[in-house]
C-alpha cells in the first residue's frame, strides 16, 4: 500500500500515513464534509494495509483539536476497523493526544479507548 | 550605440556591400583602362618606331647627324617619349637622348628597329634605332580617375546613409513609435484601444493594422468578459437571495415545531432556551409534549446541521408523535427505545446495508403531574441538576439512536430523580461543550460548562439563556461556530 497525505485545513485534519513506518497520525479540527471524506478514504486506506499485513504493526496517533459528530463517526469506525485487524494479530497501538487542560478531549480519547478490545490504547497529555 | 538601432543594422549591412561592389566595379574598369591605354601606347611605339627606321635610313647612310638629331629632337617632343637611340651598323651611338642607359619601365615599352636602306633592289641593314616610351601618363590618368572615383564613391556612401536615416525614420521608425506607444498606453490600460494613426501598405502597416484589430477585439472580450461576470455575480446573487429567502422560510416551518412559551409552562413553572442553529436552520430541536401522566421536555441533536439536520428534525418530530403512541404502557426508557427503532427503520439503517450513518443524540425528560420524580433518559446527552450554586452530572446511556451498530434491542438506563422546586434541571448538545475557543484554541468543555452552570443557576431563569450565551460567545471569540447550539433548562 501506498503513503496517504492531506494537508490540514481550518476544519479538515492533517492526515500522515507512512506504509513503510507503519504510522498514521491524525491533528487538527474536523468538522466538514471534506474532513469526513479524508477520514473515510484514509479508514479503506488503512483497510487495504492491514488486509496485506495481517501480522504488521501500525501506530496511530491521535491529536485532534474539534471534530463534529459526523467525523466522530468516522473515527469511531476506524477505531473498529483498527480493533479487529489487532483482533487478527496484527500489532496496533492507538496513541490519543490531548492538550493540557483540554478535558473534554480526554474524555473523548476515554470513551473510544473504552471500545478498543484488542489494539493497545494510550491517553497521552500533550507538554504543554 | 548606433549600431543597436534599425538604422545602425542598415547602415552595417549596407555600407560595407555598396562599398565592395563599387570599389570591385571601379577597379575593373581602371584595370581595363590600363590595358587599352598600354596597348595604344605599344601600337603608338610600333609605328614610331617604323616611321623613324625608315625616315631615318637616308640620314644614317649619308652620316647626316644633324638631321638624325633634328629628326630624333621632334620626336623627344612628344609627351609619351622617354628616350631614344640611333646606331651605325657597328653598333655604335650616333645618338642617344632620355634615360637610354637604364632599364625600360617594362620591356614591350621600348623597341628596337633596324635601319634598311634600299638601293634600286639592294637593300642593307645601315644600323638600329631603339625608342623607348613611358607609361608616366597612364598612371597619372589613372590617378585621376581614381580621385574622381573617390569622391562619386564618398557622395554615393553620403546619400545611402542620408536616404537611410530618413527611409527608416518615415516608413518604419515612426510607426515603430506609434506602436511603442501605444503598447505602453495600453499597458496602463487594458481597454485602451485607440487606433494606431498610420495606415500603410507595407509589412509595418499590416503589423499595426493587426494590432489595432487585436487590441479592439481584446477590449470586446474583455468587455465580454465584465458583462458576463457581472451577470453571473447578478445571478449568485439573486440565488443566494432565493437560497436565503428560503432557508429563511425553512426556519419558519422548523421554528413552528417548536413548543410555544405557553405549552411550555403547561409542562413546567419556570424554563429556559438558548436555541441557535449554526445556519438558521439545523440539527437541534427541543419537544414539549403531554404524555401519559404528564409531560415530556426533549432535546434532540440529529447528525448534520444545516438543511439535512432540519431535515432529521423533522423526521424526528413525526417518529416522535408515533412513539408517543406506541409506548402509551411503557416507561421513558421504553419509549425511548421505540424511538431508536422507528428511526432506525425511517431511515433505512435497520437492514445492515444502509448507505446512511445517521441517528441522533436524544435527551427526555419526564415530568409527571404533581409527581414526586422526574425521569430522565438521555441517549448519549447527560441532564445537569444544580442547586445553591451546585451542579451535578447525571449521565446518560453512552449510545445514540439509530446509528447502524447501536444494537436492535438496545436499552436506554431511566433515572429517576427527585422532584423538587428547589433545583433547575438542565438538557445541553454539543455545540456549546465542544466549541473551540479561548486564548488556546481549545473547546469549551464539560468543567467550563458545568462551572458557567453553576454561575448562572443562581439567576432568574429569563436572565439565564442571554448569561450563557454571552460567556459562550466571549469565548468563541474571532473562532468560527462549529455546530449548533441548544440549552434547555426548568424548574417544576
Amino acid at each position: 500500500m501506498s503513503d496517504l497525505l492531506f494537508s490540514a485545513t481550518e476544519n479538515c485534519p492533517g492526515i500522515t500515513f507512512k506504509a513503510a513506518e507503519g504510522t498514521l497520525l491524525i491533528a487538527g479540527e474536523s468538522y466538514s464534509e471534506e474532513a469526513a471524506a479524508a477520514l473515510e478514504k484514509t479508514i479503506q486506506h488503512v483497510r487495504g494495509h492491514l488486509d496485506d499485513r495481517p501480522e504488521g504493526t501500525l501506530s496511530v496517533t491521535f491529536a485532534l483539536i474539534y471534530f463534529n459528530s459526523s467525523s466522530a463517526r468516522k473515527i469511531m469506525t476506524l477505531m473498529t476497523t483498527l480493533d479487529e485487524a489487532a483482533e487478527g494479530g496484527a500489532d496496533v497501538r492507538v496513541a490519543w493526544h490531548y492538550r493540557p487542560g483540554d478535558e473534554s478531549m480526554a474524555e473523548l480519547g476515554e470513551d473510544f479507548g473504552e471500545d478498543l478490545e484488542h489494539a493497545a490504547f494510550s491517553l497521552v497529555e500533550e507538554d504543554s | 550605440m548606433i549600431f543597436r538601432s534599425l538604422t545602425g543594422k542598415t547602415l552595417a549591412v549596407y555600407l560595407p556591400m555598396v562599398l565592395a561592389s563599387v570599389v570591385a566595379v571601379f577597379a575593373i574598369q581602371s584595370w581595363n583602362y590600363h590595358r587599352e591605354q598600354e596597348q595604344e601606347l605599344i601600337e603608338q611605339l610600333r609605328s614610331l618606331t617604323a616611321v623613324q627606321s625608315t625616315t631615318l635610313a637616308q640620314a644614317v647612310w649619308e652620316f647626316d647627324s644633324e638631321s638624325i638629331e633634328s629628326a630624333i629632337n621632334q620626336i623627344m617632343k612628344l609627351p609619351i617619349m622617354r628616350d631614344a637611340v640611333v646606331r651605325d651598323e657597328t653598333g655604335t651611338n650616333i645618338i642617344a637622348m632620355g634615360a637610354w642607359d637604364k632599364p625600360p619601365e617594362k620591356p614591350a615599352y621600348r623597341l628596337a628597329r633596324d635601319i634598311v636602306y634600299h638601293e634600286q633592289t639592294d637593300s642593307q641593314i645601315i644600323g638600329q634605332v631603339i625608342l623607348g616610351v613611358t607609361g608616366h601618363q597612364i598612371t597619372a590618368q589613372l590617378y585621376d580617375n581614381a580621385l574622381l572615383n573617390l569622391r562619386v564613391l564618398a557622395a554615393l556612401l553620403v546619400a545611402l546613409t542620408a536616404a537611410t536615416l530618413i527611409t527608416n525614420r518615415l516608413f518604419i521608425g515612426r510607426p515603430l513609435a506609434l506602436l511603442k506607444q501605444a503598447i505602453e498606453t495600453r499597458r496602463g490600460n487594458e481597454d485602451s484601444a485607440e487606433p494606431i494613426a498610420w495606415k500603410s501598405s507595407d509589412e509595418l502597416g499590416l503589423v499595426v493594422g493587426a494590432y489595432t484589430q487585436m487590441c479592439q477585439r481584446q477590449k470586446e472580450t474583455n468587455r465580454k468578459i465584465k458583462d458576463y461576470q457581472a451577470h453571473l455575480e447578478e445571478l449568485v446573487q439573486q440565488r443566494t437571495a432565493e437560497l436565503h429567502a428560503s432557508i429563511e422560510y425553512a426556519s419558519r416551518i422548523q421554528r413552528s415545531f417548536l413548543p410555544t412559551p405557553a405549552e411550555m409552562r403547561q409542562a413546567v413553572s419556570q424554563f429556559m432556551v438558548l436555541w441557535e442553529p449554526r445556519d438558521v436552520v439545523g440539527g437541534d430541536l427541543y419537544w414539549c409534549r403531554r404524555w401519559r401522566d404528564g409531560h415530556l421536555l426533549m432535546l434532540g441533536d440529529c447528525t448534520g446541521h444545516g438543511v439535512p439536520g432540519a431535515l432529521m428534525t423533522l423526521v424526528c418530530s413525526s417518529i416522535l408523535d408515533r412513539a408517543e403512541d406506541d409506548a402509551q404502557n411503557g416507561g421513558l426508557a421504553d419509549l425511548t427505545q421505540r424511538i431508536h427503532h422507528l428511526m432506525r427503520a425511517a431511515l433505512g439503517q435497520d437492514s445492515g446495508a444502509a448507505e446512511t450513518d445517521d441517528g441522533m443524540e436524544l435527551g427526555l425528560c419526564h415530568v409527571r403531574d404533581g409527581g414526586a420524580t422526574v425521569d430522565f433518559v438521555g441517549a448519549r446527552m447527560d441532564l445537569y441538576v444544580a442547586e445553591g450554586g451546585e451542579v451535578t452530572r447525571v449521565r446518560g446511556t453512552r449510545t445514540g439512536i439509530a446509528y447502524p451498530e447501536v444494537p436492535e434491542d438496545q436499552e436506554y438506563t431511566c433515572h429517576q430523580l427527585a422532584a423538587d422546586p428547589a433545583r433547575t434541571y438542565y438538557m445541553v448538545t454539543d455545540g456549546i461543550l465542544d466549541q473551540v475557543g479561548g486564548p488556546d484554541h481549545m473547546m469549551f468543555g464539560r468543567r467550563r460548562f458545568t462551572d458557567l452552570l453553576a454561575r448562572v443557576s443562581t439567576l432568574p431563569l429569563g436572565e439565564q439563556a442571554a448569561e450563557v450565551r454571552r460567556a459562550f460567545v466571549a469565548y468563541q471569540g474571532p473562532d468560527p461556530r462549529r455546530d449548533d447550539i441548544s440549552l434547555l433548562g426548568f424548574r417544576l
